[in-house]
C-alpha cells in the first residue's frame, strides 16, 4: 500500500512561531492540500539534517522530507486509503 | 527517616505499530504489524492493539501472522521514526526529575522519591505526563503507567491494564494483585524459568511464597534464590538508575539475516565486514575495547553455529576485529546454509591510550579517529573498507535501534 516516490517537489510552508508547517505541495503537476501534519520528526546524517512530515491530503497520505544541506523537499512515500 | 519510595514505570503502548498509525491515519483501528514485508524472511517486530487480539505476537512469522489475521496490513520499520519519538519521551520524563532509568526504546523507571508526597501526587504528575505525550508526540500514541514503591511492582503495574492504563499498587490492593497474577507477569521470570519452577511444583506466586527460601537457594543459587523469594512478596530494592550515572555497556553486539541463505564465505565475511565496522564504530565512540570476541552463525534450520576468542589485549579497531573473525569463520566446514551472521563483543574495557609498539600499529591508531570523524561529518559509511563495495545487497542500517546517543 505504501508506493515508495523518491521525487524532488515545490512545498509550500508557513514558518510558525517554532515549527515549521507544510501546507500544500505540487507534484506530477498536481496540487495537494495538506489537511493535517500527522508527525514531524528528523534524523541527522553525518552532519546533514533531514526533517520528515507525514501529512493527510484528502484520501492519501505522504511522507515528505526537507534536506537541510540542499534545501530541496522531496516526496518520500505515498499511502493510498483502498 | 527513610522516605517511602515513589517509583513509575511508563511503557509506550505497541510503540512501533503506534508510531506507524500516528503517521498514517489510515491504519489506524487496524491490524497492523511492523515486520519485514509480507512473504519475507523478517520476523514480528511490533503489532498493533488491533493485531494482538487476533493472537499475533512479536518474533512470529509474517506467513503465521496471516494465516491468523487475513487482513493484516504489513509496514516496513522506520527506526528513524521510533528512535525521535523514543527521545522525546525520555526528554518529556526529564523534565520532571533526573532520576530517569530508560529502559528500553520504549519504557523508564522514574524515580519521585522526594518529588511527590504520595502515589496521588504520584497519580497527577503520570496524567500530566499522559497529556504531553498526547500533545507532543501526538494524539494517537498513548503509554501505560504503574505507580508502587519499587520497581517490580511499578512494572507490573503498568502491564495490568492497556493500552492507556494507570495502575498504583499499594500495601492495599498488593495482595490481591499478587495472588491473581501468573508467575510470569514479574519482570525476570521469563518461560525457561517458569519451566524450572514448574518441575519444582511451583506454578503461582502464592505457591513461590511458600516455597522454602533455602531450597529456592539450593535450586537456584544465592542471588536468584533470594530475588525470588523477595518477588513473592511483592519486595524490590533495586534503585533507579539515573541516566546521567547509566553502567557502562556490557556487551555491543550486530546481527544479520540475509536476504536468502548463503553457502558462499565471500557473502558471509562481506557482511561479518559490515557489522564489525557498525560495532567497532559503537566501541570507539563509547570509548569502549573488547576482550572477548564472539562470531555466530545462524543456519537455515534456525541450529546455531560460530566460534569465540578472547585475546591477551583489548581491541576496538574494527577491521582487526574483522581479521579475528574471518580466521575463524574460514575454519568452520559449513553443513548447513547461512541464514543469519551476527556478532558479539564483550568483556569490556575503557580503551587504554597505550602507544602500540609497531610503526604500522602507530599509523593505524592515528588514522582510525580521522577515518571516524569523516564519517561523523558525512554519515555513517561514508568511508569504508574497499571490501564493503562489493556488497551491493546489504541495507545501509543493520542491527537494531539505538535507544540513545
Amino acid at each position: 500500500m505504501y508506493e515508495t516516490i523518491g521525487q524532488q517537489v515545490e512545498v509550500l510552508v508557513a514558518f510558525m512561531r517554532d515549527r515549521v508547517l507544510p501546507l500544500s505541495f505540487r507534484w506530477n503537476n498536481k496540487k495537494y492540500s495538506i489537511n493535517n501534519v500527522n508527525l514531524a520528526y528528523y534524523d541527522r546524517e553525518g552532519r546533514k539534517k533531514c526533517y520528515h512530515y507525514s501529512v493527510t491530503s484528502d484520501g492519501s497520505c505522504f511522507k515528505l522530507s526537507f534536506d537541510t544541506e540542499s534545501n530541496q523537499w522531496f516526496l518520500q512515500e505515498a499511502f493510498y486509503a483502498a | 527517616m527513610q522516605l517511602k519510595r515513589i517509583i513509575l514505570h511508563l511503557d509506550m503502548d505497541s510503540f512501533f505499530a503506534t508510531v506507524e498509525q500516528q503517521a498514517n491515519p489510515f491504519l489506524r483501528g487496524k491490524p497492523i504489524v511492523v515486520s519485514g514485508k509480507e512473504g519475507s524472511r523478517s520476523v514480528i517486530v511490533a503489532s498493533s492493539r488491533e493485531a494482538k487480539k487476533w493472537g499475533i505476537k512479536t518474533a512470529m512469522l509474517p506467513r503465521e501472522a496471516k494465516k491468523l489475521c487475513p487482513t493484516l496490513i504489513f509496514v516496513e520499520p522506520d527506526g528513524v521514526k521510533y528512535e525521535y519519538l523514543s527521545r522525546k519521551f525520555i526528554e518529556i520524563l526529564k523534565l520532571y526529575t533526573d532520576k530517569v532509568q530508560v529502559f528500553s526504546i520504549d519504557e523508564a523507571f522514574l524515580d519521585l522519591t522526594g518529588f511527590v508526597a504520595d502515589f496521588n501526587g504520584a497519580r497527577e504528575i503520570a496524567l500530566e505526563i499522559k497529556r504531553k505525550y498526547k500533545n507532543e508526540l501526538g494524539d494517537w500514541i498513548s503509554c501505560s503507567v504503574g505507580i508502587a514503591g519499587n520497581k517490580l511492582l511499578a512494572k507490573l503495574a503498568s502491564d495490568l491494564e492497556k493500552p492507556d492504563g494507570l495502575v498504583i499498587i499499594d500495601e492495599k490492593n498488593k495482595e490481591q494483585i499478587l495472588d491473581k497474577i501468573k508467575l510470569t507477569d514479574f519482570c525476570g521470570i521469563g518461560r525457561q524459568l517458569e519451566k524450572r519452577l514448574d518441575a519444582l511444583g511451583i506454578n503461582s506466586v502464592s505457591k513461590l511464597k511458600d516455597y522454602p527460601l533455602h531450597n529456592l537457594i539450593n535450586e537456584f543459587g544465592n542471588v536468584a534464590g533470594h530475588r525470588l523469594h523477595d518477588m513473592s512478596f511483592g519486595i524490590d530494592f533495586d534503585p533507579v538508575v539515573s541516566y546521567l550515572n547509566e553502567y557502562e555497556p556490557k556487551s555491543v553486539s550486530r546481527a544479520y539475516t540475509l536476504p536468502r541463505n548463503t553457502w558462499e564465505i565471500e557473502e558471509i565475511l562481506a557482511v561479518l565486514m559490515h557489522l564489525c565496522e557498525k560495532a567497532g564504530r559503537e566501541l570507539r565512540r563509547k570509548k569502549l575495547s573488547a576482550k572477548t570476541l564472539i562470531f555466530y552463525l545462524r543456519y537455515a534450520d534456525f541450529s546455531h553455529g560460530g566460534a569465540r576468542k578472547t585475546l591477551p589485549r583489548y581491541v576496538n579497531d574494527s577491521f582487526e576485529i574483522y581479521q579475528i573473525g574471518e580466521c575463524l569463520l574460514k575454519k568452520i566446514n559449513l553443513k548447513k546454509p547461512v541464514r543469519l551472521i551476527g556478532l558479539w563483543l564483550t568483556n569490556l574495557s575503557p580503551s587504554s591510550q597505550q602507544i602500540p609498539l609497531w610503526r604500522e600499529e602507530r599509523k593505524k591508531q592515528k588514522l582510525i579517529p580521522f577515518l571516524d570523524k569523516i564519517n561523523d561529518i558525512y554519515g555513517e559509511l561514508t568511508i569504508k573498507p574497499a571490501f564493503l563495495l562489493k556488497l551491493k545487497r546489504l541495507r545501509k542500517k543493520v542491527g537494531g535501534f539505538k535507544v540513545k546517543d
